[in-house]
């Protein structure tokens, strides 16, 4: 049974990573700027369009391997997080900072960014639809290196892994020893008081925007090589992507990240062993993780975030303490 | 008395004035119209179409069976003007998003636009909800797409292009069974394309030939598709990955081609036979430039499938050709079903002009007769007692290289009749 | 070509009323109770399910159930309009019953999410609410039982079905605009009220309502059962509607809908609300293809209009917002009748001494 379940946990491990790339820029756009991006769904979409149109056009060099499948590759990864980046920070300076300077409340936000998400997804589907893309698959596919226990472990979990791994630390450092860093996570919990100490917030603001955009479209970077991109792939995405982030509690930045994780978990492994087990078919996997959600949220208003060892612990105990009491009463 | 009205008015009587402005004026523009200079002899007619062009379900073929339907009208509007003919027919689309909401509005609308005849819905979940509204208000609906049995229904204003699932089904089933295939491992879409087609094979294969089915079905929403090709993986092991075992795909564009592409990393896969609904017959899975690797697995695992026109038919090689020349560097096998839209299309003008005049139930009445005498780009289109599609032979293809070109194809090597259900394989 | 208003007014008509109920709802338990219920189609499919459901089975056993023809699909539809047509009084009474119920369950519903409600912080149960409203749509549809699953359950005849055709429409459209303009007038008392400010103080400040003695879980219960429930309302007049019940139509994108009416309108106002609807439906009538025939202009742009359409609602939201971040109307203080009542004493006042009296100014 674990040699079965091979497949679907590589394939978690490859969606968490993935689901946590993309979701960790949604998490610091509210956290830090207090608005609830429903257009973050199309920076990764871009993305993701933007990573595969480069890897194709230079899809001769792919085939020569080695040096030159490295270079493209990292380009097409590269362009890809520039691009995004560039759009979030435009559609900041253009939309949400007026909108929030004029007093717009997170539930305002959300809506315009609803309507800067129909903006560009309809621009992008009126150009790739003229070049006759409108299904993009991108020429940088996914190949099996080895097997493990019969799955097949991919390049592309070659990249993802370690990229999050690598960026997870990176955005820690980032936030623990620099001044931007610090920065914004002053501007995340007091944002008057941190323009009192003297926080330069516009700059931050910019550079949060620019962040979130850029780690988005990285994300689909990445996901352009796992499926074929259309232009509501992103928006397909969206609600995982807020499920993530609620894990964290919408402002841990190591609670996106597990929650990324319980996602990916819940929608890969989760369905296979219900489906193994109690013959649950495919088509309930979208309600897995979600379910996961609702109930973490029904145990926990807060969120999974600052959750240690003596609190699961206690939990544990108060809850067997319940058990006890009813069987002791029957 | 009333209190001053505040100035904080102002904004909605802004809004108020400038909704009345707006309607006045095309009021008033109606009114010119109808009253100011004769009409010109130009009689024309309109053929609405609900075809949904967004959504994740229709996006990529959406558009390419609206276009096919353009094509269609431009090429009656042409013949037309060479025949000195008065009339022409304009056309316009309405997005149905593929929802029950979308076609019910998109109806509602081309109904007050004054549409007697619509091209669409295509799905058959739309086409249930827009039945009562078409038939009690006399419009009548072709789809080109839509195949349910459960929308089989005589005396109604919806007609479709296509037979129902069971012909594609029952042929589908014997082609399996007669290349020695009896344990089938299904994958399925959950829609009610994807679930009727599958439930009716499913049955075909289990009650007439005694063979096992073990079928998955992925929702359409999923974000990506290899857990359910991994769970395919590990259904054909169960079956036993030897000769017997073949695997069933249903799927669209977008879904097929993710489906593809992960089975060709699991070991399992490339060993069985793999067979495909008329959906998965698409150039986008042949596109060499593309997905070099779909190609190979595709030729590997030789590919094979139903589609529903004679083999050497003249109107389908015309309709392509037309439609490469109109869209540069498109192709209509990129949607299957935009031959069933091209056909609809030019059925639901041939039905205006045997009517002789643009009023639904005339046309209702002359559709069925001019149907029957059509042969379009795909194949007969005489209608049953249901109005759909009755007569089709369907030809098998299977995915080869070519011997001259070595470009990747679909060829036909099989005929399946509908009249005395016999397969035909071709030397 | 001559635009048929026949066709055309009932689509304006019963389209605006369904989500002008749905806004409404909306304005009350964010604009007034503080809670973002984003997960608004949720309880509008289960006032529409139940209609479906109950309509459907009543008018199967009045034909007798028959065992030979599925219920599920077309032609079990057949037999429930023919059995509608038949017996109007019949169909007229589901309908009522069915809005009724539909009130109820919505409702019943709303109730147990205030359970939740209670512990969550506003964003949280906003998308947690989505979340449930997406569990719901798949459960539903691999879940035959209650709506047809992927087939949907089709054949809910329109009340007024025995009426000729066209006449149905219309009909129906002033039922629904009546159902919604009632449901506006109870909007407005409801909030014009003791209660109405008391909604207010629980989303404005829910601390110091509590330490005011305000039982703040009851209050934010029934605002979310009330709102609930004119969901559901609305659910069953959309079932009634589309004569059809169909899980994947109930996406998140109609609570959003619903959203943007009451923010582009103007938050606790429900004047406010009444135009962002008014002013949401007429963009989706101008911005459709179709629209331009309707006066004889026949455009080909080499593009997609119906691309064009949702990039021109997304601008227009935007610019609405840059230009009325407030919304299109302000919100207005809670006027409850004691509040009417002492203005017009204000008035009299100033009418009876204008010199200009010291009285304050009510705003």
């Amino acid at each position: 049974m674990v040699v079965e379940l091979a497949d679907p946990i590589l394939q978690s491990i490859l969606l968490g990573s993935s689901y946590t790339l993309m979701a960790i820029g949604l998490t610091l756009t509210y956290a830090i700027t207090r608005v609830p991006n429903f257009a973050h769904a199309e920076f990764i979409t871009v993305g993701g369009y933007t990573a595969a149109s480069f890897a194709n056009s230079f899809g001769g060099l792919l085939a020569f391997g080695g040096g030159a499948y490295a270079a493209v590759v990292t380009g097409s990864f590269v362009v890809a997080f520039l691009v995004a980046a560039v759009i979030a920070l435009a559609t900041d300076e253009l939309v949400f900072k007026p909108l929030f300077r004029r007093g717009a409340t997170p539930l305002h936000l959300l809506v315009a960014s609803i309507g800067v998400g129909l903006v560009i997804r309809y621009i992008l589907s009126i150009v790739v639809a003229s070049y006759d893309v409108l299904v993009l698959r991108s020429r940088i596919t996914k190949e099996t290196l080895f097997a493990m226990a019969g799955a097949p472990f991919t390049n592309l979990h070659a990249w993802a892994i370690p990229t999050t791994i690598a960026i997870a630390i990176g955005l820690h450092m980032l936030f623990t020893r620099t001044r931007l860093g610090k920065g914004t996570r002053a501007m995340a919990s007091n944002f008057d008081l941190a323009r009192v100490a003297g926080i330069r917030t516009t700059q931050v603001r910019r550079f949060t925007w620019f962040l979130a955009g850029g780690l988005a479209g990285l994300g689909g970077a990445f996901w352009s090589v796992n499926v074929p991109m259309t232009p509501e792939t992103g928006w397909g995405i969206l609600l995982w992507l807020f499920a993530a982030s609620i894990l964290g509690g919408f402002v841990s930045y190591w609670g996106t990240i597990a929650g990324g994780f319980v996602v990916g978990f819940a929608e890969n492994l989760g369905i296979s062993v219900l489906h193994d087990a109690f013959g649950v078919s495919f088509s309930y996997r979208p309600m897995i993780a979600l379910v996961i959600i609702v109930l973490v949220f029904l145990l926990r208003p807060r969120g999974i975030t600052g959750l240690t060892m003596p609190d699961l612990g206690g939990m544990m105990r108060k809850w067997l303490a319940r058990v006890r009491a009813a069987f002791g009463r029957g | 008395m009333e209190e001053q009205k505040p100035r904080k008015w102002s904004p909605l009587l802004v809004v108020l004035i400038a909704l009345v402005v707006i309607l006045a004026g095309a009021l008033g523009w109606a009114l010119v119209l109808l009253t100011g200079p004769a009409a010109p002899a130009r009689v024309t007619y309109t053929i609405g179409m609900a075809i949904a062009v967004t959504g994740a379900a229709y996006q990529t073929d959406g558009p390419i069976r609206r276009d096919a339907a353009v094509l269609a009208v431009d090429q009656m509007n042409a013949q037309l003007e060479a025949a000195g003919s008065p009339v022409r027919f304009q056309w316009t689309n309405e997005d149905t998003t593929g929802t029950a909401q979308g076609a019910t509005q998109a109806l509602q609308l081309l109904a007050a636009a004054g549409a007697k005849v619509v091209v669409g819905p295509l799905s058959t979940g739309e086409v249930s909800a827009i039945r009562e509204f078409v038939t009690t208000n006399k419009i009548v609906a072709i789809s080109p797409s839509s195949t349910g049995v459960a929308a089989a229904i005589p005396n109604d204003y919806v007609f479709r292009a296509p037979p129902t699932d069971i012909p594609q089904a029952k042929a589908l089933a014997q082609l399996v069974d007669g290349l020695g295939y009896d344990e089938v491992a299904v994958i399925a879409r959950n829609d009610d394309y994807g679930r009727g087609f599958a439930d009716l094979f499913e049955s075909r294969i289990e009650t007439v030939y005694g063979g096992t089915v073990l079928r998955i079905m992925y929702d359409t929403a999923a974000t990506d598709l290899a857990t359910e090709v991994a769970q395919l993986n590990t259904n054909v092991q169960t079956l036993g990955p030897g000769a017997n075992t073949a695997v069933l795909m249903v799927g669209f564009e977008g879904d097929g081609l993710e489906i593809l592409d992960e089975a060709r990393l699991q070991p399992n896969l490339r060993g069985v036979r793999w067979f495909g609904s008329e959906s998965t017959r698409r150039t986008a899975f042949l596109n060499e430039s593309a997905v070099p690797q779909v190609v190979q697995f595709l030729l590997d695992v030789q590919f094979t499938g139903f589609f529903a026109t004679p083999p050497v038919n003249p109107v389908t090689t015309a309709f392509e050709q037309a439609y490469i020349a109109k869209y540069p560097a498109r192709d209509p096998k990129k949607s299957p079903y935009s031959y069933y839209s091209y056909d609809s299309a030019w059925l639901a003008m041939l039905a205006v002009l045997a009517a002789g005049k643009y009023d639904g139930e005339a046309i209702a009445k002359s559709l069925p007769g001019v149907a029957e005498k059509f042969i379009g780009a795909s194949g007969h289109k005489m209608l049953d007692a249901n109005g759909d599609a009755i007569f089709a032979d369907y030809t098998g293809w299977r995915v080869v290289r070519d011997a001259t070109t070595n470009a990747p194809k679909y060829e036909p090597f099989a005929l399946w009749r509908f009249a005395t259900e016999e397969l035909e394989f071709f030397a | 070509m001559p635009v048929d208003l026949s066709f055309l007014l009932p689509f304006l008509g019963t389209i605006f009323g369904i989500f002008f109920i749905l806004a409404v709802s909306f304005n009350i338990e964010y604009g007034y109770a503080g809670q973002p219920n984003l997960g608004k189609v949720f309880f509008y499919s289960v006032g529409g399910y139940a209609a479906a459901t109950l309509t459907t089975r009543a008018l199967w056993a009045l034909a007798g159930s028959p065992a030979d023809i599925p219920f599920l699909e077309d032609a079990g539809g057949v037999v429930r309009f023919a059995v509608a047509r038949a017996n109007p009084a019949v169909i007229v009474g589901l309908f009522l019953a069915s809005l009724v119920l539909a009130g109820l369950v919505g409702a019943a519903f709303g109730w147990l999410t205030s359970y939740p409600a209670l512990r969550l912080r506003g964003d949280f149960l906003a998308i947690s609410l989505i979340a449930v409203g997406e569990v719901s749509r798949v459960f539903v549809l691999n879940y035959e039982p209650i709506a047809g699953g992927v087939f949907g359950l089709s054949g809910v005849p329109n009340p007024f079905s025995w009426l000729p055709p066209r006449v149905v429409d219309a009909v129906y459209a002033v039922v629904v605009l009546g159902i919604a303009f009632g449901l506006y007038v109870f909007a407005i008392r409801l909030t014009n009220s003791p209660f109405g400010r008391l909604l207010k103080s629980l989303r404005d400040d829910e601390l110091a309502s509590g330490v005011y003695g305000k039982n703040t879980p009851k209050v934010k219960a029934r605002a979310l059962m009330i709102g609930s429930g004119m969901a559901g309302v609305a659910g069953a007049l959309y079932v009634f509607y589309v004569q059809t019940a169909y899980a994947a139509d109930f996406i998140p994108i109609v609570s959003f809908t619903a959203v943007t009416m009451v923010i582009l309108g103007g938050v606790a106002n429900h004047k406010g609300t009444l135009v962002g609807a008014a002013f949401m439906t007429l963009l989706d009538l101008v911005t459709r293809p179709v629209f331009p025939t309707l006066f004889d202009i026949y455009w080909r742009p080499p593009f997609d209009l119906n691309y064009v359409r949702y990039l021109a609602i997304g601008v227009i939201i935007i610019v609405v917002l840059m230009f009325r971040p407030k919304g299109l109307l302000p919100e207005r203080p809670v006027e409850t009748s004691a509040v009417r009542v002492a203005r017009r004493r204000v008035r009299e006042t100033a009418r009876a001494d204008p010199s200009g009296s010291p009285g304050t100014t009510l705003k």
